[in-house]
């Protein structure tokens, strides 16, 4: 299938225009349009390696990012996020583009793909097995992913844990949100990763996306068995420590971390009974990527 | 289905469902297209199929959720003694009519004497319903002018209640004499607390719903609900078109309900017969159809913005007074109009 990458500017360009620009991120097709060159820019960079096409067809999202309506248009050059035609969200600064193109995405999986149990978790896999790091924000879920992606684990999401039916993660590779010092972190310690432009001074800080590896894209299609659940946290200075989560504590945890658990009704609490009925639960504390990295690959071959 | 412009399933390509479904979805509408279309049934490819799918998933909680918060409503009214009336969706779900399938809302429009108003208003707050902070001229416009107290929200739930004590605005130009409607509702069956409109009054509420709002936004949804109240009403009573247009006569709803009527037999065939309702809309009624109609990038029609704002200048000028439009519309003036309110972080 094509890339995103082997198609030229030109053709990108008019693709994006007229409607007929198609992403595939896994089982979802987005139909995504755009005239802001800043965006096309971070797009083509972050995107690369996924599939696309551009022959119009069948989407599951209708998503433009565009210039806003004439009257929030005074001061600095806007773009607006629109879903379905709708603008849900107020408009950013063409350099934040990038950024909020990610969020919307966000907002828009956990609003509508109720065939999904969907977890504020990030899925990783190990040696064939599904691992889902649920944390609250800020406890260094992103960065972990992130590291663990660069050292050769396969990403499915650093945000959205999507259990179907068959108790399967379904995959969404694209590219992981990095926030203010993890940024620099991950800059450092992987010189050869592909971060994209920097948003400064977002509600969340500075924002910049890593793009994920082309492996893990040519995963997107393949769901992962979830074998492990991991609570981290990331504290300054702290000795790793590792520690067993029962059962019912672990699906207390996940049901918090949920966006769409109510709306499952008596289906969500049965996937989540099943999901933690086959799976372990432990929970991680570390100061160190490279420790808490090893703690995981020693849980996965022991207790995946 | 004249929904689908007298095509069947398969006159549709994939790209054209994809389009339809993006259209229903800004219109909220999916949920409802999907439930009365059956859409789950008619072999649509995989990927359409998750789609409508989850928009009954979603559905389904609302109807759910409803009928769970209803219960607390009673909990918290029923030592009042009085009739509590169900109005629009609460009662659409609570009597499990057509018109309740695939409808996404989450407010419950209530109904209690204006003498009971406050202390209804006190057993809400007590059962943890709490008004948001308005503005003093908000609250003003709301406690004098409008027929409802200020939405009150629960502190938990995070669900919202209306609490009318009348059908339509008591300032508004047309005479409607809604407190027959609400004299005359009736009993919900199986049930000593809730009341509901008559069938002929549930569809005439539902009309002047259409016609003196201006949330175009939800007006295809508002046309629909008329649409499916009148067929199922009439598939029950073959008198009932006859009845209705009776009734709004009596209530003071007698254009109101044609020019609703006129645009739902436009827009979804509703079966009026034409010896009852000959003849085309009107000018308004025209730009109604406008403002309603699909407000997506790739298919609206020209001219909506113009249809919107004539709309919103009529509807105003119909629900009040000279005096209290021009201070209204300066008070608004003075915060900057805008069609809406995004959010500002996600």
């Amino acid at each position: 299938m094509l890339t995103l990458s082997s198609c030229t500017s030109e053709q990108l360009h008019r693709s994006l225009r007229d409607g007929s620009f198609r992403l595939y991120l896994g089982q979802l097709a987005l139909k995504v349009s755009s005239d802001i060159p800043e965006f096309i820019a971070a797009f083509r960079q972050l995107y690369g390696d996924h599939p696309v096409t551009l022959g119009g067809g069948e989407y599951d999202f209708d998503i433009a990012i565009s210039a806003p309506a004439l009257w929030r248009r005074w001061l600095r050059r806007n773009a607006s996020f629109e879903f379905s035609g709708d603008t849900p969200f107020l408009p950013m600064e063409v350099g934040h583009a990038h950024a909020l193109f990610e969020w919307g995405l966000n907002w828009a999986i956990a609003s509508f793909l109720h065939h999904c149990l969907i977890i504020h978790s990030a899925v990783v896999e190990w040696q064939g097995k599904g691992v889902l790091l649920s944390a609250v924000s800020g406890s260094g879920k992103s960065t972990l992913s992130a590291e663990l992606s660069e050292q050769g684990w396969r990403l499915l999401s650093d945000e959205l844990a999507l259990l179907d039916s068959d108790l399967k993660l379904i995959p969404l590779a694209r590219p992981v949100s990095l926030k203010n010092s993890s940024i620099d972190i991950i800059r450092q310690r992987h010189p050869m990763a592909v971060i994209g432009p920097l948003a400064r001074d977002t509600h969340k800080g500075t924002v910049a996306h890593l793009k994920v590896s082309a492996d893990a894209v040519g995963h997107n299609l393949v769901p992962a068995v979830p074998k492990l659940i991991v609570f981290p946290k990331w504290v300054e200075n702290a000795p790793l420590r590792v520690e067993p989560v029962g059962a019912g504590q672990a699906a207390l945890r996940l049901i918090d971390q949920a966006f769409n658990y109510s709306i499952l009704g008596a289906e969500g609490f049965r996937r989540l009974v099943a999901l933690v009925r086959t799976t372990e639960a432990w929970q991680i504390e570390y100061s160190s990527l490279d420790e808490a990295r090893d703690a995981l690959e020693t849980l996965v071959a022991e207790h995946g | 289905m004249s929904l689908l412009g007298g095509r069947g399933h398969d006159a549709f390509d994939p790209e054209a469902w994809s389009l339809l479904f993006s259209e229903a979805r800004r219109a909220g509408l999916l949920a409802r297209l999907a439930a009365i279309l059956r859409l789950d049934e008619v072999g649509l490819p995989e990927r359409l199929q998750k789609q409508v799918k989850a928009s009954l998933i979603e559905a389904a909680a609302f109807q759910r959720d409803v009928l769970r918060e209803l219960e607390h409503v009673q909990q918290a009214l029923q030592g009042l003694g009085v009739p509590v009336l169900l109005l629009k969706g609460a009662a659409y779900v609570r009597l499990n009519l057509p018109a309740a399938r695939g409808r996404i809302f989450s407010d419950i429009d209530i109904v209690v004497a204006k003498e009971s108003l406050a202390q209804a208003e006190a057993s809400l707050m007590l059962g943890g319903w709490l008004t948001g902070k308005l503005d003093p001229y908000d609250q003003r416009y709301y406690r004098e002018w409008s027929h409802e107290v200020p939405p009150m929200t629960h502190r938990r739930r995070g669900t919202t209640i209306d609490l009318h004590h009348a059908l339509v605005m008591p300032t508004c130009r047309i005479r409607v004499d809604s407190g027959k409607m609400i004299r005359e509702a009736v009993p919900v069956d199986g049930s000593a607390f809730w009341w509901r409109l008559q069938d002929e009054d549930m569809v005439l509420h539902a009309a002047s719903h259409l016609m003196f709002n201006s949330e175009f936004e939800r007006g295809l949804r508002d046309i629909w609900d008329i649409d499916l109240l009148f067929r199922d009403f009439a598939s029950r009573s073959a008198s009932f078109p006859e009845r209705l247009f009776e009734r709004a006569r009596e209530v003071g709803l007698g254009e109101v309900i044609r020019e609703a009527l006129r645009l739902a037999r436009a827009l979804l065939g509703t079966p009026v017969p034409e010896n009852l309702l000959p003849g085309d809309a009107k000018m308004a009624t025209r730009l109604v159809a406008r403002a309603v109609y699909s407000r997506h990038r790739q298919t609206r029609p020209a001219g909506q913005w113009l249809a919107d704002m004539l709309l919103v200048s009529r509807e105003m000028y119909l629900r009040l007074p000279n005096h209290l439009l021009l201070t209204h519309l300066a008070h608004k003036a003075s915060l900057g109009f805008t069609g809406t309110t995004p959010h500002k972080a996600i």
